[in-house]
């Protein structure tokens, strides 16, 4: 028969086509392919505040005069010392000799335009406010960098740790969104758009050199074509899973390692302070009470996640452990709203579409309509959220993970989306950064952590884990995720 | 004839005018500050406004349009804001794989499902077409993505015979490319050969009843030998009319196939500028894809005379 023919030839030629190829994965033990969900819009970091630029570029292409490690604490990089003045106002950096991939040599001049190209005048760089407490910079010599301070930052050598702080090829600026040029361990080789990107080893590294001899990033966009992709083989680690239902398929396999790590991701229920009866403590403390974080991270996040009781994650030096504050108790929170003499309270919840928000909302949402509080759900789509809820006050509720690290901060600002207003915070925020002596910085910043849950500011449900697997035998994998940085500077296959 | 053709083209144009005014309106009324988007958390009053009035979204809306569609006459897409990359050479990057892709997929469908069709009405009301009925039936109740995600739990997953998804590039491994493309063009084709299939065999089976066709038989033909010289050619112009349907809705729907399989095709390119509000690049896009069906109803529609004289005299 013609029909039966037919699917003979048809799976004749799939079995050529499958025998023509070979093995997927990467081959040689010096190479690695890592999945990640999120493809960078563009290389340049000076223009777009996208957190898949610093993941890929980060330590590996680009370093910065300090770095963050794995704990969270700042480390030498590209200044191999640095020293603070008495009054706090001036950061001498001594350099390493070092140079760029192009074969220029990494000078004192760049860092001078490095953070001149941030802080300078008409620079849009997307995180210039965090820079300004940066007066001045200068080359004192080849090797040695002044920055002059408008007032101490306790917070200023973190940020130099991050994408705004890395040092660039001031020769190959005009190339920065296609051609990172850097004198990190990496040297960026091609991109394909929509695909992948790829990385070779700096042969010529001023440090010690990473083992690996190439990676290469492929995005999927999709978690579980994400997910078969490891399966299957073609590729070797999976970082950042974002659909946790699918992590057991791993869990229990000796092919692969499972990593849980922290992240500086709060996943946090904003409440919008401007509204009535929102503005109303008591009634913010009800939603505090009513919600049920366990709850939340086993139906939203399959349990894996931390508990937080402010705005603060384990990975920053002033953590304390809040969660004690508002235990769950229904009762208490009926309790409280009666005292406040609110009835019939309706909330709209706008949710942004990320699973850890939609699914998390329909948890919220129950357990605030368990209280007595109405919730009425809208999920809506990124620009429709900046517009509405980020850049508007066009709503009462929301979920979204900060994802930045050391962004207690913008409590102190009462224009920030959730329109928080405590000068006594402000203050308090604006003492501890100017303090330079550890101590009595992380007892200010532990006060303020004390201050905006008393004020049940928001309702921080859980800490984003950062969720990853490996093929066994890779080592050198980091767990945590302090920074902005996927930190394959370490990464290696054992024999 | 050539009457006919040269209407046909003008109807071309005029369509290709009217898909670009509006692909513009409809982005124009989308939600949404792409300046806020594109600035995302760290956006402040002042990067927001001369990010605007770089992305020219300061102007009026028939100036941008006029500068856009110039722009366009002479082939220039533009250079995306986000990325700073021609829109023109990343849409034919995308066009790379999806078109293959959707070429791929509409033959396969048609090696299957005009064979099958053809045999089902020649033995209509047998055993045979029972057989052909149901499995496009079935064909027509599973979706492709389902049958992708089944394709590449067991060939991929489980037997690793063939990549679970990406596409390595054309230069970069020609085979591996035509591999990858593989599964993704049988779970179009089995959807499109299910539909084909059942418009073939209803097709054949309309003309078999026609007039000429007993006159042929009268004449002393059999049934087949009818069909093979006057009930084929007959039936093909409502089955390439379906063709031309397919094929543009596989050249502008393999979003859901491209995201399972993870092809970086011209959906995917849609879907990702539409997510980061780039604008120029949407735009681009949805008009190449309004181009590219316009061009295969041009092609379908100057088809028919070839396959039907009677056609040229209309």
């Amino acid at each position: 028969m013609k029909l039966r023919r037919l699917i003979a030839l048809i799976s004749v030629m799939a079995l050529l086509a499958a025998a023509c190829g070979g093995g997927t994965a990467a081959s040689s033990q010096k190479e690695v392919i890592i999945g990640l969900q999120l493809e960078p819009p563009t290389l340049d970091l000076t223009a777009s505040p996208a957190a898949g630029i610093p993941q890929v570029l980060l330590y590996n292409v680009y370093e910065g005069l300090v770095k963050l490690d794995e704990a969270g604490a700042i480390q030498p990089l590209l200044a191999e010392s640095w020293e603070l003045n008495d009054d706090g106002t001036e950061y001498t950096f001594s350099l390493v000799e070092a140079q760029f991939h192009n074969g220029d040599p990494f000078t004192a001049d760049d860092v001078v335009f490095s953070i001149n190209n941030v802080i300078g005048e008409g620079s849009e760089h997307p995180f210039k406010e965090t820079l300004a407490s940066i007066e001045s910079v200068e080359a004192v010599d080849e090797r040695t960098v002044k920055i002059t301070l408008s007032a101490f930052s306790a917070n200023l050598l973190f940020f130099l740790t991050q994408g705004q702080g890395v040092i660039l090829n001031q020769n190959a600026i005009a190339d920065i969104a296609t051609n990172p040029d850097g004198t990190g361990p990496f040297m960026f080789d091609n991109q394909v758009p929509g695909d992948s990107i790829t990385l070779v080893a700096n042969t010529d590294y001023w440090g010690t050199a990473a083992p690996l001899e190439q990676v290469t990033y492929r995005y999927i966009n999709d978690p579980n074509a994400l997910n078969n992709a490891m399966l299957a083989g073609d590729i070797d680690i999976l970082a950042g899973v974002s659909a946790p239902e699918l992590l057991e398929s791993f869990q229990d396999n000796s092919d692969f390692d499972v990593y849980t790590g922290l992240t500086n991701g709060e996943v946090t229920l904003a409440i919008n302070g401007a509204n009535a009866p929102l503005d109303d403590l008591r009634v913010r403390q009800a939603i505090n009470t009513a919600i049920d974080s366990q709850a939340i991270i086993d139906g939203a996040y399959f349990g894996y996640g931390t508990q937080i009781g402010s705005h603060t994650t384990p990975l920053d030096p002033y953590y304390i452990d809040l969660t004690d504050v508002y235990p769950y108790d229904p009762d208490e929170a009926r309790n409280l709203l009666a005292e406040a003499g609110v009835e019939d309270l309706t909330l709209r919840l706008l949710l942004p579409p990320v699973s850890y928000a939609t699914r998390g909302g329909e948890i919220v949402a129950s357990q605030l309509e368990d209280v007595g509080i109405n919730v009425e759900i809208s999920n809506v789509e990124w620009g429709v959220w900046l517009e509405d809820v980020f850049n508007g006050d066009n709503y009462d509720l929301s979920i979204v993970a900060h994802v930045e690290p050391r962004d207690i901060g913008q409590y102190g600002n009462p224009d920030y989306y959730w329109a928080y207003d405590n000068p006594e915070v402000a203050a308090m925020l604006k003492e501890a950064d100017a303090e330079p002596d550890e101590g009595a910085r992380n007892d200010i910043y532990g006060n303020i952590q004390r201050e905006i849950t008393a004020d049940a500011a928001n309702a921080w449900l859980f800490l984003l884990p950062s969720l990853s697997v490996t093929k066994a035998g890779i080592s050198g994998y980091i767990a945590n995720a302090p920074g902005l940085s996927l930190d394959i500077t370490q990464l290696a296959f054992n024999p | 004839m050539a009457l006919f053709t040269l209407r046909r083209l003008a109807i071309f144009v005029v369509s290709l005018w009217a898909a670009s005014v509006i692909v513009f309106a409809l982005l124009s009324v989308l939600p949404g500050d792409p300046a806020a988007v594109i600035l995302g958390t760290q956006a402040t009053p002042e990067s927001l406004a001369s990010l605007r009035s770089e992305l020219g979204l300061d102007r009026p809306v028939v100036v941008q349009y006029l500068d856009w569609s110039g722009d366009l006459l002479r082939g220039d897409f533009g250079t995306s804001y986000i990325n700073r990359l021609s829109i023109g050479r990343q849409i034919v990057d995308r066009l790379t794989v999806t078109v293959p892709l959707a070429l791929m997929g509409i033959a396969l469908a048609v090696l299957v499902a005009v064979p099958a069709g053809v045999l089902a009405a020649a033995r209509h009301r047998k055993a045979t077409d029972t057989v052909v009925s149901t499995l496009s039936q079935l064909g027509l109740a599973v979706p492709a993505f389902w049958a992708g995600l089944v394709f590449v739990t067991f060939l991929a997953v489980r037997w690793r015979i063939f990549p679970a998804g990406g596409f390595p590039g054309w230069s970069d491994d020609f085979l591996g490319s035509l591999k990858a493309l593989v599964l993704p063009s049988v779970s179009l084709a089995l959807v499109q050969g299910a539909i084909l299939a059942r418009y073939v065999r209803s097709a054949v089976l309309e003309v078999m009843n026609e007039d000429f066709i007993r006159t042929a038989r009268a004449k002393g033909l059999t049934r087949t030998g009818a069909l093979w010289r006057h009930g084929l050619r007959n039936a093909a112009i409502p089955v390439v009319t379906i063709l031309g349907l397919q094929l543009a809705a596989l050249l502008a729907g393999t979003v859901v196939i491209e995201s399972v399989f993870v092809l970086p095709g011209l959906g995917n390119l849609l879907l990702q500028a539409i997510s980061r509000r780039d604008l120029l690049l949407v735009q681009g896009a949805a008009f190449v894809i309004a181009a590219i069906i316009l061009l295969v109803n041009l092609i379908v529609d100057l088809s028919y005379p070839l396959i039907d004289p009677r056609v040229r005299r209309r």
